[in-house]
């Protein structure tokens, strides 16, 4: 997963002055890039390829030519829409989740933090509990509940996602509940939301941000592997992990199959990876004080 | 002193020898799926069918040709008004719990199958009366002539159970059976695999290993692997792209299996498939030659009738044309288009299943349906999703394991299983009842051909099924096999060797 160590040719920057802006550093900036590409192919590419539903069986198992850039799959689908289709959903299911999880995990986490005593007696013990358990088996547990779909797995993908969300949160929050300025807004009869919500919220957005960031490439790969394990989306939706699971079938004849999808997940993670490391450096409290980014 | 350390020497080469042969004497046999138990009252997949052809002595067995022989029967008699069967049990066969194998079992065996109604005691329901006479003599009763109870009773489904162990085990029996089979029920790891070892009280010629196991590998690929490594004996269900693999491999022969008839049962209690003109459509829609050669890779033929050619009687009665035009047109006409239909689908139960399914389910959108897909991949969840009759079309495959096309006819278009398994699609056609009642109750051959070659043709006017193929597959066999059967409808195989 995720490494703090910066990459090669990544001089590790001096301590920044306070008040500097941060910057990405390069492999960051890489990561970026790639989610940048990712993002403009999510949001544009389907209106510009084929029908990833088309089926044409007399063109099946066909290798890259004019008409299928990347070739067919079992069904004459053209797998350069599939692709790219599939890129629009790893990305809705890794940011939806993602937030799910941040929404649910971090007011939780923050509220539980805050208010200490039985009821966060009580967070620490399920979140602990939770946290035993591998992300994809919670995952495998909601979906064999509530059912297959892409709805159900965006919500089982989130669901993993939030203990994570709920412990950072937590810690981050009984850290900035002893700062001076929430005993002053306390003292000053601030109420508890005021507090939460002016006070000690703003100081875990660094925390959470590089969490999330990082969250939405598990959140990706769980999702893929649900579909993979043919539990996740409908047979026929163009997802990776689907379409990595159907081409295994066809390995030995068209071995394409599953590589473009593969290569596709490796790009994506390792994308998202550069960028939230990048991220966590730039906003490390013991290298820069800045909160905004120069990216 | 020379000849005693050649003595030792001939010890020591005998033993490894012996360590040798006793290595080799253990066979790995790799099924496709799992299934719930093995339990004869409720046979609902070849694979079950397979293991409990090692495990289940019956009174008469099939031979190669899927034809009825005696197994257990020294003496058999039909009397003058054909309804009358006199059977003599041979002696001294055994349940592998040590019980006698006798007429009171065989009474115990079919009236546990009757009180307790699987799917399939439609077999057994011409049986009027059972008596037994003294300790080996059976004689069964049928209210009408019965020309099939010997193919009844040689199917798995009369599997003869030791009253004392059911007695014992109740519901668990099923999971851990005692029957009087060449090989006994040893252990049932779930999700990997079951063993049974050699029946040393067997009544028929010994069988040859000392153990089987039976390993549940749902993976084509796996399969294959397990195979060219040597990690397995017989592999079941190769498609033809893993066939080509093994051709010319050492140790390892090929056995193409003409199997199973692969269709889609069709919810006429259910719309819009309730309406003769959406099943139409959906046969006219579905391009099968397309499917058999691009997804199936040439393994199939197109279905011609409910009855396929495993069975005598069959008749080619035609097939859909696939006529995109037509199917749409007659969409319309049932004021259909756009209406959903609800689409099950197994998987790595049959040969690339789930693939033909999503590629059936692409055409019946570009007709103009709907389709909502399910793929459920384990089989006992599958069966079911199916009993909840909410689909307008799900996947199955029917090989006519008795080898008489009665079963086919009685299980699945018979009104009186009308929404019970195999009858989930509800078809009820009362002129159909009479022409199947008629053919179970003659022997006369000649007027049963006639009469199926009616049923097959009125059933495949009302299109209550999308015909799709009889499906091809191979089974990979290594050299330690010595002997095999092969059942191809079925698609299944027995290691042992047949009786005489």
């Amino acid at each position: 997963m995720a490494s703090s160590i910066p990459g090669p040719g990544t001089p590790s920057p001096p301590p920044a002055p306070r008040g500097r802006r941060a910057r990405l550093p390069a492999t960051g900036r890489v990561g970026l890039g790639i989610l940048a590409v990712l993002a403009l192919v999510a949001a544009i590419g389907p209106s510009l390829t084929l029908d990833p539903y088309a089926q044409d069986l007399a063109r099946a198992l066909e290798g890259p030519s004019r008409g299928h850039w990347l070739g067919t799959d079992q069904l004459g689908r053209d797998t350069l829409a599939r692709l790219v289709a599939g890129s629009r959903l790893s990305l809705l299911i890794g940011v939806g989740a993602t937030l799910f999880g941040l929404v649910l995990g971090g007011s939780a986490g923050v509220v539980s933090g805050y208010a200490g005593g039985r009821l966060d007696g009580a967070f620490t013990r399920i979140v602990d509990m939770l946290l035993t358990f591998p992300g994809v088996l919670i995952a495998l547990m909601v979906v064999a509940v509530a059912g297959t779909g892409v709805t159900n797995v965006l919500l089982a993908v989130g669901l993993r996602a939030v203990p994570v969300f709920g412990r950072v949160a937590r810690a981050s929050t009984l850290v900035a509940r002893e700062r001076d300025s929430v005993t002053a807004a306390r003292a000053l009869g601030a109420s508890p939301a005021r507090i939460l919500v002016r006070h000690i919220a703003p100081t875990l957005i660094n925390s959470i941000v590089v969490l999330a960031a990082l969250q939405v490439a598990t959140a990706i790969l769980v999702g893929a592997t649900l579909s993979f394990l043919g539990v996740g989306v409908p047979p026929e939706t163009p997802e990776w992990g689907a379409m990595l699971n159907t081409g295994r079938r066809y390995m030995l004849q068209h071995g394409q199959l599953i590589v473009y999808p593969g290569v596709a997940i490796m790009l994506t993670i390792l994308g998202i990876n550069l960028f939230g490391d990048g991220l966590r450096l730039a906003l490390d409290p013991r290298r820069t004080r800045g909160v905004l980014l120069e990216l | 002193m020379r000849s005693r350390t050649l003595v030792f020497l001939a010890a020591l080469v005998a033993l490894g020898g012996i360590a040798a042969s006793a290595q080799a004497q253990s066979l790995t046999v790799l099924l496709p799926s799992e299934f719930a138990n093995l339990d004869p009252v409720e046979i609902l997949s070849g694979d079950q069918t397979m293991v409990m052809y090692h495990v289940y002595c019956r009174l008469y067995t099939f031979n190669d040709d899927m034809e009825p022989t005696p197994d257990l029967i020294a003496h058999e008699s039909l009397s003058a008004d054909q309804r009358t069967w006199t059977l003599k049990l041979k002696r001294g066969a055994r349940f592998h719990d040590g019980t006698a194998v006798n007429a009171e079992a065989v009474k115990y065996t079919i009236e546990r199958m009757r009180r307790k109604g699987g799917s399939q005691r439609v077999l057994f329901q011409a049986i009027s009366e059972i008596r037994t006479e003294g300790e080996d003599t059976l004689i069964l009763t049928t209210q009408k002539p019965f020309p099939s109870l010997r193919n009844s009773l040689a199917h798995p489904n009369a599997g003869l159970v030791s009253a004392r162990a059911d007695a014992a085990l109740g519901d668990r029996y099923g999971v851990q059976p005692v029957s009087c089979g060449p090989y006994a029920f040893k252990e049932w790891t779930r999700g990997t695999r079951i063993v049974v070892v050699r029946n040393d009280a067997y009544h028929g010629a010994r069988p040859t290993y000392d153990q089987i196991g039976f390993q549940f590998v749902p993976e084509v690929t796996t399969r294959l692997f397990m195979m060219q490594r040597g990690q397995a004996d017989i592999a079941l269900r190769l498609g033809p792209a893993e066939a080509r693999q093994l051709e010319g491999a050492k140790g390892v022969r090929l056995l193409r299996i003409e199997g199973r008839n692969i269709f889609y049962q069709l919810n006429l209690a259910l719309a819009p498939t309730s309406d003769p003109r959406v099943r139409q459509a959906i046969n006219h829609a579905v391009d099968k030659t397309a499917i058999i050669q691009r997804v199936l890779q040439g393994a199939g033929a197109p279905a011609r009738s409910v009855i396929e050619s495993m069975l005598w009687g069959h008749t080619a009665v035609g097939t859909w044309a696939y006529d995109p035009e037509k199917a749409r047109q007659l969409l319309r006409e049932a004021n259909a288009v756009g209406a959903r239909v609800v689409l099950l689908s197994p998987e790595n139960r049959y040969l690339l299943d789930s693939q033909v399914s999503q590629a059936v389910a692409g055409y019946l959108k570009a007709a103009g349906l709907t389709v909502d897909l399910r793929v459920i991949g384990d089989w006992a969840g599958y069966i079911d999703a199916i009993k909840k009759k909410d689909f307008n079309l799900y996947m199955l495959g029917w090989g006519g394991s008795t080898g008489d096309p009665d079963q086919v006819l009685q299980s699945i278009f018979h009104s009186r299983r009308a929404g019970a398994l195999w009858n989930l699609g509800a078809y009820v056609n009362k002129d159909v009842d009479a022409l199947i009642d008629a053919g179970a109750s003659t022997f006369d051959e000649t007027r049963r051909r006639r009469i199926y070659a009616d049923v097959q043709k009125r059933i495949f006017d009302e299109a209550p099924w999308l015909f799709m193929y009889r499906v091809t597959s191979f089974t990979a066999v290594g050299d330690k096999v010595k002997e095999i059967h092969t059942l191809q409808g079925p698609e299944f195989h027995y290691v042992f060797p047949l009786a005489r």
